[in-house]
């Protein structure tokens, strides 16, 4: 299994190793959040271990409320967990690792710039020269069919076209790390299947760690190397399932029998969670 | 502009100009059928003859006031704007600087420009310093609700990226606040001309506020209007001005008003 629960406390673990290909490249150990408010108290996560490999791309489905997005914005540094921590490479995640690709459920292109300038945003931000990244950042736009629209304005593309800009811009200076939020809930099916084939044949050929969060089971399964399933309030992990099917995957996969026994797997951990109601 | 764009125009502005003109016919027509004296309400006619009669009078006037009022208007974007991001940016100047900014705006500014003709004298340094403090709040109240509604999600993209405090201003919160800075300086441009006209009423030698005064003195209708006349039409191109800068600074915002209004229709 690649993905075990883990059974130390961070502090016990011994000093790691130099990462071995096979090793943790994210260790998420022992996490829980809690967000104290005037209306009360609410426990987002408790005691989330998972360990995810470098180059893996993981899904993590499970129903709205299960704190997928607080363990996602934990691990990109942009919240700390209340107790135990997110050790990337050894090292404690205080703050969004140095190389960090972000995909929202919303596109969050920015208005007043090109395609292009869009793309080429978060490479300004970490003071890269811009020059430099044009050409890779126009290739990127050729893979996801965008060739034509540098120079168009995100208000002027359909909404499947501006989700392709978000994910050239977080893909733009090869991330490392990959952390996707529900990136197509908002698009209709078709595009969501042909966004899912690019997706997953641009991830082939980068080595980015990827967390993919959606609560759409059949997208999870297609997409992960592992399938990760939360129960809510407070989120925690229920089940940890590998997904083995032949890469790269063809949407006809979907009709396979063994597609088949990982949604059945998967409802079924839903349906003992008492989330999904039993078929009679 | 495109032949499109410059026939759109046209189509807007025909049933503003028809209506403007009929209410000029009107009163044209009551002013000549009731035989009302010219020391109540003078002719349209009439006003745009005595303007016609001395151009020059009227353009000197109208030169300083507009002086006066863009003068005022800019330093009342810059120091909004700057107060804005203070205000976003620090905590505490959100609870020092803001407070003060509301508690100055609920004064009635006419009751502080004397102050300002005794600190800065009869000349044109009081007009700008009156027109600015009127337009600020506005330009701050919208920039400071610009600048805070950014989507989370934006913000988060730039931390992500380790974006510097500097770099989030200038890149995501700065440009995502334009519109709104906009929406306050159409409000901003029309206060700073009603606060430069205030600073010549306290005391001038100059603009069109003095010069109403003075034919206000002397029973001169007819002079009153006509500067009156003057300064609806400056007013006017000042608010289309900001709207026109708005059309070319911001092409994604008419593009998505023009978008909602088909979905409307």
């Amino acid at each position: 299994m690649n993905a075990v629960v883990l059974g130390t406390r961070a502090d016990a673990l011994p000093v790691p190793p130099p990462a071995a290909p096979a090793e943790a490249h994210i260790l998420v150990d022992h996490v829980s959040k809690v967000y104290e408010s005037d209306r009360g108290r609410v426990e987002a996560l408790r005691d989330v271990s998972l360990k995810i490999r470098a180059g893996h791309f993981i899904s993590i489905v499970g129903p709205s409320g299960c704190g997928k997005s607080t363990l996602m914005r934990c691990i990109a540094g942009l919240e700390r967990p209340s107790s135990g921590g997110i050790i990337l490479r050894g090292r404690e995640i205080d703050q969004p690792p140095e190389n960090l690709g972000m995909v929202f459920q919303r596109d969050v292109l920015l208005n007043w710039r090109t395609v292009l300038d869009n793309v080429l945003l978060l490479v300004e931000f970490r003071g890269k020269p811009r020059r430099e990244w044009i050409d890779k950042a126009r290739d990127l736009l050729k893979v996801f069919g965008l060739e034509n629209f540098h120079n168009s304005y995100p208000w002027e593309l359909s909404g499947g076209m501006r989700q392709r800009a978000a994910i050239c811009r977080a893909m733009l200076d090869d991330p490392e790390i990959l952390l996707m939020d529900e990136p197509f809930a908002a698009l209709d099916a078709f595009t969501r299947d042909e966004l899912n084939l690019e997706l997953q044949s641009t991830n082939l050929r980068t080595s980015a760690t990827t967390v993919f969060i959606t609560h759409n089971i059949g997208e999870a399964i297609f997409l992960g190397d592992q399938v990760v399933v939360m129960d809510r309030r407070p989120g925690r992990i229920a089940a940890v399932i590998d997904i083995d099917l032949p890469r790269p995957r063809p949407l006809s996969v979907r009709e396979t029998p063994e597609f088949a026994e990982y949604g059945r797997r998967i409802r079924q951990t839903f349906e003992d969670l008492g989330i999904l109601r039993r078929e009679p | 502009m495109s032949t499109g764009g410059l026939r759109a125009l046209a189509r807007n502005v025909r049933l503003p100009l028809l209506a403007a003109a009929a209410a000029l016919v009107l009163w044209e027509g009551a002013t000549r059928l009731f035989a009302i004296p010219q020391f109540l309400l003078p002719a349209p006619s009439t006003i745009l003859a005595a303007i016609a009669d001395e151009p020059s009078l009227y353009v000197f006037h109208a030169v300083y006031t507009l002086q006066a009022t863009l003068a005022g208007f800019v330093l009342a974007v810059v120091l909004g704007v700057a107060c804005a991001v203070l205000i976003v940016q620090f905590k505490a100047m959100e609870q020092t600087l803001y407070t003060f900014l509301v508690s100055l705006n609920s004064v009635p500014k006419v009751a502080i420009a004397p102050l300002f003709i005794v600190w800065m004298g009869t000349g044109l340094n009081p007009k700008i310093a009156i027109a600015a403090m009127i337009a600020v709040f506005a330009i701050v109240i919208d920039m400071v609700h610009g600048l805070k509604s950014v989507d989370a999600e934006m913000l988060d993209l730039g931390r992500s990226a380790r974006a510097s405090a500097l770099q989030m201003i200038w890149k995501i919160r700065f440009p995502h606040a334009l519109p709104a800075l906009f929406a306050g300086m159409k409000v901003a441009i029309s206060l700073a001309l009603i606060g430069a006209i205030v600073g010549e009423f306290v005391a001038a030698n100059r603009g069109l506020g003095y010069l109403i005064l003075m034919a206000q003195g002397q029973f001169d209708m007819v002079r009153m209007f006509a500067a009156l006349a003057i300064l609806s039409c400056i007013g006017l191109a000042l608010f289309y001005g900001v709207a026109l800068a708005e059309r070319l600074i911001l092409p994604w915002q008419t593009a998505q008003r023009k978008a909602l209004a088909i979905r409307g229709h």
